[in-house]
């Protein structure tokens, strides 16, 4: 099976500005005891900083995933996203898209703008620590990542 | 011989005329050339004359001043300027200069004569080839003053004591250092000038070249002349002009009065006047001549024309007048003469002609002598026709005064239907009312030429008439129910203010008259007036024209029906209508948003309750650990609500299109759907061959898939059964094709009283404890159902089942579609 466990850390970037989901991730990801770094940016504007490594952000590394919320001050998900795909540089990290919508409408743009997937949050804690399993299931360890060098 | 006349009087000059023409201008080119070259060769003989005597001068003074540059010259002259005239050096000096310089420098002919040096300081002569010219002063001489400056000619002088003509040079004698040590002047003889001037120009025997001064003396004599003196001034257009200070070439006559061409130079440096003569007689010679052969010349062509001419014309006429002759003798009636030509030419084919027509002419004669006799017969038939059509129409005219009588009966039969009809008018519950349009009609009959009434350009151009045009309809009679429905006192003010009730008189040209105008007998349409006193009024009209008036317009009967309650509650009710539309859509933004951000908080709120339920659980005892449950579990219903709600307001505002849809494809998902729940419960899922609707897909799934969830979780003690059925129905309203569709099932039925109440959103029958749910799948069903246009009841029985009635329109368009 392919898999990541020789690399040594994942790189998460969580786009969030809601404390309490940003908590709430930081807990689910205790309670799998994830071998991940979880860097956290509260909105689309500091996030695009953060990937172009702009400013404050010149020395993060390059994420291997990346957490987005819709519902954004200053620059909401959907424009970040419009912006991660355009970029050359940025385009191939896998973008999980994590919002409390289940309208298909939303679902349907996300998917257009080139989302990689589309969760909904769960309502209870236990759900929110079952959707972290998942994709770190699916994606740290299922899935075969782009390597960072593609990513200049 | 007319034609020959004619035919010599254009030949000739046609050919005559351009031979002139061209005879004049070869000519008059001939003879400017001469006359050109003849001027030229004038001119250029006083332009030679002039340049020969220039150089004469010239030559003789570069022989003065070569005899001033001499050394020995100047220094003799320093000598004897520095000496007293009586020491020896002064003599020898003077007498060097005369025998060396002066004397060995005189010309025999044609140069200077004599050589004189004058005192630089006196202008007395000091030195001279003439000894008789020593001594004498000429310091008021022109070639003095102005020799002692530079070398100077003087102009030629006629001195007339001595019957000579003279001309001075004279130039300074300079030292090296510019002493001026006297003048020298040279002394020439000009009678040789003559002989100059005449010198070989004789190109012509009487040409000859002279020179004329400001005085109008002859300074060198013509050649002719021998009689004539230098004093005798003369006076000639050559001279006179030339003296005016011309240079040119005229024909003039010469000093003799001869005809001459003189070319004539003013000469500013001499002051003189140089012309060269030639007599026009001789000269011109060449050009005498060429006239005279162009004369000859002409003469002959013109004879050799007019020959050719006669011949060439008689040779023409000669067939015209075989032709002419003949032409009389067929005129005078002898039909049978014939041409007789034998030629090859169009004359030829004249004739033939010629005979033809005449043989035609014989055979028109004969077929005009048996038209005239035909023409006669006819006269005679058509006398007798006239006769018997007279007979007839007297009998017809008799007729016709019988059919009047007729007539007049039918009109009494027609009137006493009048007076019946005037009965049923007056006592009408409906409003009637008799119009008369035959004058509009006859107004529009002339203007429009009986042409179909396209009244749209008619109301552009006449807009302002219209209301006077449409005066001339009169109103004859109404009942008394129109005269109520308009609110008018009685049938007098009615009449006099009909008018009042009309809104729009476009409206009216276009709907009611021009119609009628293009032969409409019934119009029905529905409208706004106005009554007399002014209230809105809103009608059905009728207008009828009766039979027989369809093109007089005499008789129009109008009906009003009037329909102001039933329009006043109409509009009403479109206005309730868009009210509770935009009300409607203001609550489905306001769930749909507000549910949407309830979502967040409701979330966190659960999230977090769980997270100390699982991680401080230890720490809480019994009743806490129950409030959290209680918590969490309110906080999952809320979001379940929530989620309820949105979906509620989403059926109007995220439906889909409609599509046909199968029915029993939608069945099959939502059995798939329910696969848990039907398997649990063990039901069983009946259904008949659905029909395809006109219908959102998804919606149709949310319904069936609603009603049938419903059988299934409200069932009684027996394994649920859900039966669907299809019946096609008329609706009683509009009488349109719908769809009946029936869900029973044999659950636990519905009391009656909450037949309403099942519909409403949140609306529950049953406790949380007793069946799960929020109340809303019923809600939404009705939601659906009225998004289709169609309505949901229940019928129940408790204890044996319930029935979910639902109808769906079957045609495909539906209302409110989004």
């Amino acid at each position: 099976m392919p898999n990541n466990f020789d690399k040594k850390k994942i790189d998460i970037l969580l786009i969030e500005d809601s404390p309490g989901d940003v908590r709430l991730t930081k807990e689910a990801l205790n309670e799998i005891k994830m071998d991940s770094e979880l860097y956290i940016v509260n909105d689309g504007l500091e996030a695009y900083a953060f990937l172009l490594k702009k400013g404050k952000y010149q020395n993060v590394p390059t994420p291997d995933l990346i957490l987005l919320d819709l519902n954004l001050p200053r620059m909401d998900g959907r424009e970040l996203l419009e912006l991660i795909k355009e970029q050359e540089s940025l385009k191939s990290i896998p973008v999980i898209v994590l919002s409390t919508s289940n309208d298909q409408e939303d679902v349907n743009k996300l998917y257009m703008l080139q989302a990689n997937c589309y969760l909904t949050k769960p309502v209870d804690f236990l759900g929110f620590v079952e959707l972290m399993k998942a994709i770190e299931m699916f994606w740290l360890r299922l899935v075969l990542l782009p390597s960072k060098s593609v990513k200049k | 011989m007319k034609i020959f006349q004619k035919l010599l009087f254009y030949f000739l000059p046609i050919s005559i005329i351009p031979l002139i023409i061209v005879v004049s201008i070869n000519y008059a080119s001939s003879h400017y050339y001469i006359h050109n070259a003849l001027e030229t060769h004038l001119s250029s003989i006083n332009q030679l004359k002039i340049t020969s005597f220039n150089r004469f001068v010239k030559t003789n003074t570069y022989l003065l001043e070569s005899i001033c540059q001499r050394p020995l010259v100047i220094d003799n002259l320093v000598k004897m300027l520095d000496h007293q005239r009586t020491d020896p050096e002064y003599i020898i000096s003077k007498n060097n200069l005369i025998y060396i310089h002066l004397n060995t420098n005189v010309a025999e002919t044609g140069g200077i004569e004599t050589f004189s040096i004058l005192h630089p300081e006196t202008g007395e002569i000091i030195a001279s080839s003439d000894p008789s010219l020593i001594g004498k002063f000429k310091e008021n001489k022109e070639y003095y003053i102005k020799g002692r400056q530079e070398t100077f000619i003087d102009q030629i002088t006629y001195l007339i004591n001595e019957k000579r003509i003279v001309l001075h040079i004279s130039s300074p004698i300079l030292t090296p250092s510019g002493r001026l040590v006297g003048v020298l002047v040279g002394h020439i003889n000009l009678n040789e000038l003559t002989d100059i001037i005449q010198k070989d120009t004789n190109s012509f025997s009487s040409q000859e070249t002279y020179l004329v001064n400001k005085a109008h003396l002859f300074i060198t004599l013509p050649k002719h002349t021998d009689n004539l003196n230098y004093q005798v001034p003369v006076f000639t257009q050559g001279i006179d002009n030339c003296l005016a200070g011309n240079t040119s070439v005229e024909e003039y006559n010469n000093y003799l009065g001869i005809p001459v061409i003189g070319s004539y130079n003013w000469v500013p440096d001499w002051q003189l006047c140089i012309l060269t003569e030639v007599e026009q007689s001789i000269a011109l010679q060449p050009t005498e001549q060429l006239k005279t052969i162009y004369v000859i010349l002409l003469f002959l062509i013109i004879f050799i024309i007019f020959g050719l001419a006669v011949i060439f014309s008689k040779n023409f006429v000669k067939p015209i007048q075989i032709l002419n002759k003949s032409a009389k003798i067929i005129g005078e009636g002898n039909l049978d003469h014939r041409i007789n030509l034998t030629s090859t030419n169009e004359f030829m084919e004249l004739s033939q002609s010629f005979n033809q027509m005449a043989e035609n002419l014989q055979i028109e004669q004969y077929q005009n002598d048996v038209m005239l006799k035909e023409l006669l017969h006819a006269r005679i038939n058509l006398e007798n026709r006239v006769d018997e059509r007279t007979k007839e129409l007297k009998i017809a005219q008799e007729n016709a005064l019988s059919m009047v009588d007729d007539l007049r009966v039918s009109r009494n039969i027609a009137f006493e239907n009048e007076i019946n009809f005037r009965t049923i008018f007056e006592d009408s519950p409906i409003a009637l009312l008799e119009k008369d349009a035959s004058e509009l009609k006859v107004f529009f009959d002339k203007t429009y030429d009986r042409k179909k009434y396209e009244m749209d350009e008619y109301l552009k151009k006449y807009n302002l008439e219209i209301e006077d045009k449409l005066k001339l309809i009169k109103l004859k009679h109404v009942n008394q129910a129109a005269i109520k429905l308009y609110e008018a006192k009685d049938e007098n003010e009615f009449m006099q203010n009909h008018y009042k009730t009309i809104i729009d008189y476009d409206l009216m040209l276009k709907e009611e008259i021009i119609p009628i105008l293009n032969g409409e007998t019934f119009i029905r349409f529905e409208g706004a007036k106005k009554t007399i006193k002014g209230n809105d009024l809103w009608t059905i009209t009728n207008i009828s024209i009766p039979e027989g008036y369809e093109y007089s317009l005499e008789k129009i009967l109008i009906s009003i029906q009037d329909i102001t309650p039933i329009k006043n509650v109409q509009t009403e009710l479109k206005i309730k209508a868009l009210e509770l539309e935009k009300s409607n859509q203001e609550l489905e933004s306001f769930a749909y948003v507000a549910s949407h951000d309830l979502q967040e908080p409701l979330r966190m709120v659960a999230s977090y309750l769980q997270l100390i339920q699982k991680r401080y659980t230890d720490l809480l005892d019994d009743d806490g650990r129950e409030f959290i449950k209680y918590a969490i579990d309110g906080a999952k219903r809320m979001k379940n609500l929530i989620n309820d709600l949105l979906q509620f307001s989403r059926i109007e505002t995220r439906g889909q299109s409609f599509s046909n849809i199968n029915l029993n494809t939608v069945i099959e998902e939502v059995k798939l759907n329910l696969k848990e729940h039907i398997e649990t419960d063990q039901a069983t899922i009946i259904f008949d061959d659905l029909p395809q609707v006109f219908a959102d897909y998804g919606q149709m799934i949310q319904l069936f898939q609603n009603l049938i969830a419903n059988g299934i979780k409200f069932h009684g003690t027996q394994k649920p059964i859900i039966k669907i059925s299809c019946e096609e129905i008329k609706n009683n309203q509009n009488q349109e094709t719908q769809y009946l569709f029936t869900v029973e099932d044999n659950g636990i039925g519905i009391k009656q009283e909450y037949y309403e109440r099942i519909f409403v959103i949140f609306q529950r029958l049953h406790t949380q404890n007793e069946i799960e749910g929020t109340g809303i799948g019923l809600a939404i069903a009705k939601r659906i159902i009225e998004r289709h246009s169609g309505t949901i009841w229940v019928e129940s029985e408790e204890g044996v089942g319930s029935k979910f009635i639902f109808t769906l329109p079957k045609k495909k368009e539906v209302k409110n579609a989004k």
